[in-house]
C-alpha cells in the first residue's frame, strides 16, 4: 500500500474517532428503539446499503429500511397495544422506546480507515443487555446478548455514515440466573428435551437468505463470519463485509 | 510538546495496539491460540503471568498456547464420542474448535506510548464469558478481570512482550460469586479432562488473589503513565 | 449540524484531546476498581474553584452540586469484601469547535460486591449510561458534570424478572447509597426504559452553554405531561 502523507495520516486519524462515534450513536439510537432517527440520519441508504443478521441479509435502502425500521416499529408498536392495556400510564408515550432497552455495548474494536480516505471498516465484540420493565406479562426482563459486529462506513458529503452492518449474534440468555452452556447439553442430552429457544428478530424480508451467522453451541465451533478488518486502500469486494452493487465515490 | 508529525505517529501506534489486542481477542475466541505466539508476541524474553503463576521465556510461553490447542483438541474429540449422531462423521480437522467459546472483550484501554516509540504499556478491563467443556461437561463462566500489557515494536510492528490475564472473579454464570459456589458433579464422558494439565509455571506463585468476600479491596494492575524511555517505568513482567 | 475546518495540526491535537478525555474516563473505572474515590474527586474532577462550584454527580433521583457536596457523599473507603467495576464502552465524545469543553456518553454493565460480614457477599449488575461535561484546566481534562443513570439493579444469580416492574429508588441500594442529593429531581426514571432520554447524546457544538449541561442547569423534563410513573394507572 502506498505511503500516505501526513495530511492523509491525520484526517484518517480523525476519521476513525468520527467512525466510533457513528457506531456509538447506533447504539443510543438501537436503545430507544429510533429506527428512524438512525437509518435517516447516520446511514447511507444507497442501493449497496446492507444490514445482515443471523436470518439474512437486507440489500438496498429500500428493503434495509422496511425491515429494519418498518418491521421493527410494527414490534413496538404491537408491544405498545398489549402493555397499554395493563399498563395504562404509557398512554401519550412514544411506544418504541417502551418495548425494550435494546443496548450493544461496544468494545475490542479494529478499525481501519481506507488509505483513499473515502470508507473504514470495523469488527467488534458487543456484550449488550436488553432489558425492559412494562410487559404484558408484568414481569420485567433483562436479557444479555453477546454479538459480534462487522461494520463499513463511507464518507458522504463530507460526513461518515453506516453502509453495511453484519450482526452476530453469540448468546442470548437471561441476566445472570442461568448457565447457558450446561442448559444446551441438559437439553441435548435429555430424552424428552424441550424445543431450542427460537430465533431472534423475526424474519424480515432479505436479498441474501440466512443463515448467515450461528450463534454459540456446544456442537458447533465459532464461526468467524466477519473476520477483522486488514489495511486496505479503497473498499472493494475484497474489502467490505457486504458485496457491493454500484460503483459511487466512495468506492471503487 | 510534540510536533504534529509526532502526534500523528503516536495516535496510529495507540490504534495498532488497540487493534492488536482486538485481534488476540478474536483469536482466542475463535480456537485459534496455536497462532496466538507467532501472530502477536515478541521473542525478546516475553512473560506471560496469571492469577497463580508465570511462564517466561519463548518456550514457556509458546507451550502454554500450544497447550491450549491439545485441550481444545481434547474437548472436541469428547463431544465427538459423546454425541456420535451429529458429529461422528467428521474428520479431526472439521471437528477441532467445537466445544469452548472464549469471549474477552476488552474495555477501557489505557495506552501510553513511551516518548522514544520503541515500547508502550497497556491496561484493559476484561468483562469475559468463558464457555468451555469441564470435567462436569460444558460450563460458562463470567471472567471479570484485566489485562496489562508492556508492548515492544518488532520489525513488523507491535509485539506483545509481557501480559498479565488476572481475573478477580471466574464464577459459573447464574450464579453469585459472592455465595458459595455450586458445583456440578463430573460427569464420565468428560473425565479425561479432570486428567489435562497445562505446562507447568516457570514460577507458581499468587499473582493475584480472586475475589472472596474477606479479601481485601486489591488494586487493580498499575496504571501507565507518560515515560520517555522503558527504563523510566514500570513493568508488568512477573 | 455544526461542523468547522481545522488545519492538520489543530485536527491531530483534537484527535489527541478526544483520546485524553476517554482515558480519563476509563481511569476512573480503574480508580472506582481501586476504591480510590478521594483521589477521583482530588486528580480526574475540576480543580478551580468557579469550576467546583458548579460540579454535579447525579443519579436517577438528582444531583449533588457542588465539589464540597460530592466529597462529603461521594469520599468514603470500604472495606474488605469489596469490589467495583464500573468499565465504561461506546464511548460518543463531542468535543466543542473551541476545544475548551467537551461532552461524552458511555454505557457500562456495571457491578458491585459488598461483603455481608458473615461469609457471603451481595453482588450486584447494575447497567448504567455515564455522561460527562468535561472542562480543559490547563493542559489537563478534568470531569465536570457527571450522571450515572442506572437502568436496573439485580444480583448476580437471581433472576430479575422476579423483580417488581416499578423501581423503587426508595430501597434501592443504589440510590439508597447515594443519599438526599443537593438537588432531589428524578431525573431517569428506568420504569419506561430510556423513553426520558436522559442523559440524551451529545451533539457537536461549537462552545459551551449551560443548556447543554449534564448538571441541573441542562435537564430538560421529557415532552409530555404524564411524566411520573403512576399517572393515569388509576384509570383502571
Amino acid at each position: 500500500m502506498r505511503e500516505l502523507t501526513l495530511h492523509e495520516r491525520i484526517r484518517n486519524a480523525a476519521a476513525s474517532q468520527e467512525v466510533e462515534n457513528v457506531k456509538a450513536r447506533h447504539t443510543y439510537l438501537h436503545g430507544r428503539a429510533d429506527a428512524t432517527t438512525e437509518w435517516d440520519e447516520i446511514w447511507c441508504m444507497d442501493e449497496n446499503a446492507s444490514w445482515a443478521h443471523a436470518f439474512g441479509r437486507m440489500r438496498g435502502g429500500d428493503q434495509v429500511w422496511w425491515g429494519s425500521v418498518g418491521d421493527y416499529d410494527k414490534m413496538c408498536f404491537e408491544n405498545w397495544l398489549e402493555i397499554r392495556e395493563r399498563y395504562p400510564e404509557v398512554t401519550g408515550k412514544d411506544p418504541r422506546p417502551l418495548m425494550e432497552a435494546s443496548v450493544h455495548t461496544l468494545v475490542t474494536d479494529v478499525i481501519e480507515v481506507a488509505a483513499d480516505g473515502k470508507s473504514a471498516r470495523g469488527s467488534f465484540i458487543t456484550p449488550g443487555v436488553i432489558h425492559s420493565r412494562l410487559t404484558d406479562d408484568g414481569r420485567p426482563y433483562c436479557n444479555v446478548l453477546w454479538e459480534r459486529y462487522g461494520s463499513d462506513f463511507v464518507l458522504v458529503d463530507g460526513e461518515w455514515k453506516y453502509l453495511h452492518e453484519h450482526v452476530c449474534p453469540d448468546i442470548l440468555t437471561r441476566m445472570d440466573c442461568f448457565d447457558w452452556a450446561h442448559g444446551e447439553y441438559e437439553r441435548l442430552t435429555d430424552p424428552n428435551p424441550n424445543p431450542p429457544p427460537p430465533p431472534t428478530l423475526g424474519a424480515p424480508p432479505v436479498t441474501d437468505p440466512g443463515p448467515l451467522h450461528t450463534p454459540y453451541s456446544v456442537l458447533d465451533r465459532p464461526k468467524n463470519t466477519v473476520p477483522w478488518p486488514e489495511p486496505y486502500e479503497t473498499l472493494d469486494n475484497d474489502n467490505t463485509y457486504t458485496s457491493l452493487v454500484a460503483k459511487k465515490d466512495y468506492c471503487s | 510538546m510534540y510536533t504534529t508529525e509526532q502526534l500523528t505517529q503516536r495516535w496510529e501506534d495507540q490504534r495498532a495496539i488497540k487493534n492488536l489486542m482486538g485481534k488476540y481477542a478474536n483469536i482466542v475466541l475463535l480456537n485459534r491460540e496455536e497462532e496466538v505466539f507467532s501472530r502477536f508476541w515478541s521473542e525478546n524474553e516475553p512473560t506471560l503471568a496469571f492469577n497463580d503463576g508465570v511462564y517466561r521465556g519463548v518456550e514457556a510461553v509458546k507451550g502454554y498456547y500450544d497447550a491450549c490447542r491439545d485441550r481444545n483438541a481434547l474437548v472436541a474429540s469428547l463431544m465427538q464420542k459423546k454425541f456420535p449422531e451429529r458429529l461422528g462423521g467428521m474428520t479431526e480437522e472439521e471437528l477441532y474448535g467445537i466445544g469452548p467459546f472464549k469471549v474477552m472483550p476488552m474495555y477501557c484501554p489505557i495506552i501510553e506510548v513511551a516518548g522514544d516509540g520503541r515500547t508502550a504499556k497497556g491496561l484493559w478491563y476484561c468483562q469475559g464469558a468463558k464457555n468451555d467443556v469441564e470435567a462436569c461437561g460444558p460450563r460458562a463462566r463470567w471472567t471479570l478481570g484485566w489485562f496489562a500489557v508492556d508492548f515492544i515494536r518488532g520489525s513488523d510492528g507491535w509485539k506483545i512482550w509481557h501480559m498479565q490475564y488476572v481475573n478477580d472473579v471466574d464464577c459459573t454464570c447464574g450464579q453469585s460469586w459472592g455465595r458459595e459456589p455450586v458445583s456440578y458433579p463430573d460427569l464420565p464422558e468428560f473425565a479425561p479432562l479432570k486428567d489435562f494439565v497445562y505446562p507447568a509455571y516457570t514460577e507458581a506463585k499468587t499473582v493475584r488473589a480472586y475475589y472472596s468476600p474477606d479479601r481485601p479491596i486489591t488494586e487493580a494492575p498499575a496504571i501507565p503513565e507518560p515515560y520517555e524511555t522503558f527504563a523510566d517505568t514500570f513493568s508488568y513482567a512477573v | 449540524m455544526f461542523k468547522k475546518d481545522y488545519t492538520d495540526d489543530e485536527l491531530i491535537r483534537r484527535v489527541w484531546d478526544i483520546e485524553e478525555i476517554k482515558k480519563l474516563v476509563y481511569k476512573r473505572g480503574v480508580y472506582i476498581a481501586n476504591d480510590w474515590r478521594e483521589r477521583e474527586i482530588d486528580e480526574l474532577w475540576v480543580k478551580e474553584p468557579e469550576h467546583q462550584k458548579t460540579a454535579s454527580f447525579g443519579k436517577n433521583i438528582g444531583w449533588y452540586v457542588g465539589i464540597d457536596n460530592i466529597r462529603a457523599w461521594y469520599d468514603k473507603k470500604h472495606g474488605d469484601g469489596y469490589m467495583a467495576f464500573h468499565p465504561a464502552s461506546t464511548g460518543l465524545v463531542e468535543l466543542a469547535g473551541d476545544g475548551k469543553t467537551a461532552k461524552g456518553l458511555f454505557y457500562s454493565i456495571a457491578n458491585e460486591t459488598e461483603s455481608n460480614g458473615d461469609g457471603t457477599a451481595n453482588a450486584l449488575w447494575m447497567p448504567e449510561k455515564l455522561a460527562f461535561d468535561f472542562i480543559k484546566e490547563g493542559d489537563s481534562w478534568k470531569i465536570w458534570h457527571l450522571v450515572a443513570a442506572v437502568d436496573l439493579v439485580s444480583e448476580a444469580g437471581t433472576d430479575y424478572s422476579d423483580q417488581d416492574p416499578y423501581p423503587n429508588y426508595e430501597t434501592d441500594p443504589v440510590m439508597v447509597e447515594f443519599g438526599t442529593p443537593t438537588v432531589p429531581q428524578l431525573i431517569h426514571d428506568g420504569t419506561f426504559n430510556w423513553w426520558d432520554n436522559y442523559p440524551a447524546m451529545p451533539e457537536p457544538y461549537e462552545t459551551w452553554s449551560d443548556d447543554i449541561s449534564y448538571g441541573p442547569e441542562g435537564w430538560k423534563a421529557p415532552k409530555g405531561k404524564h411524566y411520573g410513573a403512576r399517572e393515569g394507572r388509576n384509570y383502571k
